[in-house]
């Protein structure tokens, strides 16, 4: 499975998003998750499976009909674990 | 010996009172620039940024960290810490209003990666970050970023 956490920049929020994405996944005993930090324009390109960012790129980004984790706080685990679990549960 | 202690008193302000989110920007970038870290072209991008791409580095309740990708601008991977007297809005941001400012120089996607690392495990730590924005000494603030 592959996670994009989409950004501006992809050099100070994101890559905190990612440690974040990364612990939720260890809280849920997930392995074998690419997670990548991408721009939105990477991110069309990107095959990812689940897209994590903040409500301007998820907009930005609905078109894509791919799973969103739509975000406020970037250093919530639980919350994307959360998410995560009803996305899986869901498939 | 790499020293990896993250920040020192230079690198602290204590409620500050700034008139805006701008202003709370320039005063988190000016420490940098005192120690050489970021040329304040660094802050006008952070803030040029912000005006394109909005506030998009507001990344918790309360706490924004203002970087931009102008690695022209950075001399060394660094962070300033500064909390404010009066907490400010960082535009239409949905964790306003910002009371911790943390301003961070980067230099490119790798080099700050450990840097990072200590401050979201600091601020995935509610109580940390209450104890951060509430810090009424710069030895309190330096205790928890170099624990």
């Amino acid at each position: 499975m592959k996670i994009a956490c989409v950004c501006a920049m992809g050099l100070g929020s994101s890559l905190i998003l990612r440690m974040t994405v990364e612990t939720a996944l260890k809280q849920l005993h997930m392995k074998d998750v690419e997670v990548e930090v991408v721009d939105t324009s990477t991110a069309r390109g990107s095959q990812a499976d689940i897209i994590v960012s903040s409500h301007s790129f998820c907009e930005q980004l609905s078109d894509m009909g791919v799973a969103m984790i739509e975000v406020v706080n970037y250093t919530d685990a639980n919350y994307i674990k959360e998410q995560l679990q009803k996305i899986l549960s869901a498939q | 010996m790499l020293d990896l202690r993250l920040l020192n008193k230079e690198r602290v302000a204590l409620q500050v009172r700034v008139k805006d989110w701008k202003e709370a920007v320039r005063v988190s970038g000016q420490l940098l620039v005192d120690v050489g870290s970021i040329e304040s072209c660094y802050i006008d991008a952070i803030i040029e940024n912000m005006q394109e791409y909005g506030p998009y580095f507001v990344l918790a309740p309360g706490v924004a960290m203002p970087h931009a990708s102008c690695s022209s601008g950075v001399h060394q991977v660094d962070i300033s810490v500064v909390t404010l007297a009066n907490e400010v809005a960082f535009m239409d941001s949905l964790n306003n209003p910002v009371k911790l400012v943390i301003c961070l120089a980067a230099t490119d996607n790798n080099s700050h990666i450990e840097l990072l690392k200590k401050v979201s495990q600091i601020l995935s730590d509610e109580t940390c970050v209450q104890r951060v924005k509430h810090a009424k000494t710069v030895e309190e603030v330096l205790t928890i970023f170099n624990s």
